[in-house]
């Protein structure tokens, strides 16, 4: 199959209906984050990411919903029906819920203050999601560790000279918070909403600042450098005793979460799953994304 | 990337280092920046670029306009309703979040909590023969001597078993069933009260279309909806309460939801229409609101959401009876609009009430609007079904609990506008007085 259509009639099939000239465009920035997207090991280039979940075709994503969507199994297979992802088929079926993770405020003037209505469990996620409302809007975000329903969160986004004194939950400019907090929901460009430390349990570490650019310490150990204007949330995510529960408590556990029976003998390096250990990489900064050059179809 | 002879010529090494290699080196084509030729600028002839060149394709047209296999739905903002500004939007679909607290704000109204003393009194003042008897075949009746066979919802999954495959169930849904027992309910309610002769100005209406609105902080808020049923009646209810309490309202400060508006859960929509339908013209008979009966058709809410969709219909019902009896642009009413509210859900009893002063939502002081909830009575629960326990009597989900108190509380809400009972009730304590 020809590679663009291949792609196109992916996005189709992932974003549902939708015009022609925006499939790619809504296809990477699948509900405006690029969270739930993920790049899997195919014979496509790396720069292709697909939607994570495949939805009904009636799903419009411009418009934001609370309401939890079905998603469909693939059982691993992509659009051309080979295998693109092995050991992936049944499972439970799960409710996509739209998770926003722009904490974007206002530059100038008050804070956006939102109240902590419910916090609860996501089936898609191992961190708790929460649903806040401020104003005439209501939205799911993820939870942070102290966050309690009938709490009120700030969001801001004036950058100040002085650090802020900030409680867990709230949302600021990173340039603004003083230097040794614990943060999540890291952006890595202003405005493109977090992408950093979203699972249960994990922070984010602000090191130090040099001129306009912060440093953070990512769960990975790697650093990361952030214009100061990057937006993250005050301490970490929520559901921190997730890595201490029992994984397996029978042996049909993994295929209720639809992963399928593994088979041979793996063996295991001295690093996690099989992997070796190696340097940590040096620090790097995210860069936008540049558009691609012009094609041109009509020629002669 | 252009398929040249020197990109051809890697597939005599056919590995993907060799391909990636190619790739990187050969496969990308730089195209030269755009110039127009001297020659052509300057006998002025106009250069287009390619990709402005758009084809035009000719859309096909059926050959009979209105052929039904290819009509396409007309997009909202080609329909005739359509309007620039969104309005807000209620429906049963919509669960305002905090309850009571919520539609307080909203409706502008101040909350009591149980039944209005003038109906609290007339519960339990009728006796109904064979009552038990009579109720628990209209229970069984509805739900188990039926022959329907409609697909039925899966069960909630029960706490003990989240992962039970569930046998495809049978039977009749719980909209149908409570339709059932409602109209049996009320068939008891018309024999008890046949004798009085105010009788004859009573009917009830089944779907009466409503199409309401009220003007909320300067936005509208509208309600298109059919109500389940309507009991009306020749004359208006008493008042609930009289004029002291509502000039007593006026001390009384809502209180606040910030930072959240009260409008946070109601949908938006550009196609609408300002009216004020209570689903009759001017010239019938019969027209004054008694109760409003509605089934609910989302079961997992709680119980504040159910309350205050019941204060929705009530108020959308009565803000367009009001604008029509005193004018478009009413603000205090002359004389309040009372209306009783019943939810009911596979026997679980809902009753509300509502009294509207004024329709003036613009600002926080001045009179207000009453409300009274009460809590939730159970005509009878149904057991959870446990089929893993291998137990014949836990298979299947089993009627228990009957308790006939939610069916006074009916009657009472039914009998309420009757001048007959004053009589019954005042014969009622001179025997108390007389025993005791």
């Amino acid at each position: 199959m020809n590679l663009n259509k291949l792609i196109e009639n992916f996005a189709r099939l992932a974003v549902g209906r939708l015009s022609n000239s925006s499939l790619q465009a809504s296809s990477r920035n699948f509900h405006q984050s690029s969270n739930s997207l993920k790049n899997f090991n195919s014979r496509l280039p790396k720069n292709i990411k697909i939607g994570k979940f495949r939805f009904e075709t009636h799903v419009d994503f411009k418009n934001y919903t609370l309401t939890p969507l079905k998603t469909a199994k693939t059982g691993g297979r992509g659009l051309d029906g080979r295998i693109w992802v092995h050991r992936i088929g049944g499972g439970d079926k799960l409710l996509y819920r739209m998770i926003d993770n722009k904490r974007i405020g206002p530059t100038e003037g008050e804070p956006l203050v939102e109240h902590v209505n419910v916090i609860m469990k996501d089936p898609c996620r191992s961190a708790h999601i929460a649903v806040v409302a401020g104003g005439d809007r209501k939205r799911y975000i993820i939870a942070s560790e102290k966050m309690k329903e009938g709490d009120l969160i700030k969001t801001s986004g004036v950058l100040t000279a002085m650090p802020v004194r900030a409680s867990d939950g709230d949302a600021y400019p990173i340039g603004s918070l003083p230097i040794g907090t614990l943060i999540h929901n890291v952006e890595q460009l202003p405005g493109d909403g977090g992408t950093i430390a979203l699972a249960a349990g994990t922070s984010a570490l602000y090191i130090r600042r040099v001129g306009n650019k912060c440093i953070v310490r990512m769960p990975s150990k790697r650093e990361i450098i952030l214009s100061e204007r990057c937006m993250v949330v005050v301490g970490r995510v929520s559901n921190t005793e997730h890595h201490k529960t029992k994984k397996m408590k029978t042996a049909g556990e993994s295929r209720w979460r639809g992963i399928r029976p593994k088979s041979g003998w793996w063996q295991r390096k001295d690093g996690y799953c099989g992997r070796k250990i190696r340097p940590i990489k040096p620090a790097y900064e995210a860069k936008p994304v540049v558009q691609p050059p012009e094609v041109f179809r009509w020629t002669i | 990337m252009r398929l040249t002879r020197t990109l051809l010529a890697g597939l005599r090494d056919c590995t993907v280092r060799n391909w990636k290699k190619v790739w990187k080196y050969q496969g990308k084509y730089f195209d030269q920046p755009y110039t127009i030729p001297e020659a052509l600028a300057s006998k002025g002839i106009p250069v287009i670029k390619v990709n402005d060149i758009k084809p035009v394709y000719t859309k096909w047209v059926p050959p009979v306009s209105d052929d039904p296999r290819f009509a396409e739905p007309i997009p909202p903002e080609k329909q005739e309703d359509w309007k620039p500004e969104p309005v807000y939007v209620h429906h049963d679909n919509v669960r305002l979040f905090e309850g009571i607290k919520q539609v307080c704000l909203i409706a502008k109204a101040q909350p009591f909590e149980g039944f209005p003393p003038s109906v609290d009194k007339l519960i339990g003042a009728m006796d109904v023969p064979d009552k038990d008897m009579i109720l628990q075949r209209y229970i069984m009746q509805s739900q188990v001597w039926n022959t329907d066979e409609d697909n039925l919802p899966k069960p909630p999954p029960h706490p003990d078993k989240p992962r039970w495959k569930w046998v495809k169930q049978v039977g009749i849904t719980h909209v149908k069933s409570t339709q059932i027992l409602v109209r049996n309910l009320l068939r008891l309610c018309q024999i008890q009260t046949a004798q009085f002769p105010s009788f004859t100005g009573r009917k009830y209406i089944l779907d009466v279309p409503i199409y309401s609105h009220i003007m909320y902080t300067g936005k509208a808020i509208i309600m298109k909806e059919p109500l389940d049923i309507l009991l009306t009646s020749d004359q208006d209810l008493p008042p609930f309460a009289d004029e002291n309490a509502v000039d007593a309202s006026v001390l009384y400060k809502i209180p606040d939801m910030w930072p959240i508006f009260p409008t946070v859960d109601f949908l938006k929509t550009n196609n609408y229409e300002i009216l004020s339908n209570t689903g009759f013209s001017s010239d019938m008979k019969l027209t004054c609101p008694h109760t409003i009966i509605q089934f609910p058709r989302k079961t997992h809410w709680e119980v504040k959401h159910y309350q205050a969709a019941q204060i929705m219909s009530c108020l959308m019902y009565t803000a367009a009876l009001a604008r029509k009896r005193f004018g478009e642009h009413v603000k205090i009413l002359p004389k309040p609009i009372c209306v009783q509210h019943v939810s009911v859900e596979q026997g679980k009893f809902l009753f509300a009430f509502f009294q509207l002063n004024t329709l003036d939502f613009e600002s926080d002081s001045g009179i207000k609007n009453f409300i009274w909830t009460a809590d939730r009575s159970d005509l009878y629960s149904e057991t959870h079904p446990q089929p893993w326990l291998k137990d014949p009597l836990l298979e299947k989900s089993k009627i228990v609990d009957y308790d006939p108190v939610a069916f006074d509380r009916f009657l009472a809400v039914y009998l309420n506008g009757f001048p007959e009972m004053s009589s019954i009730l005042q014969k009622q304590t001179e025997k108390a007085t007389a025993s005791s």
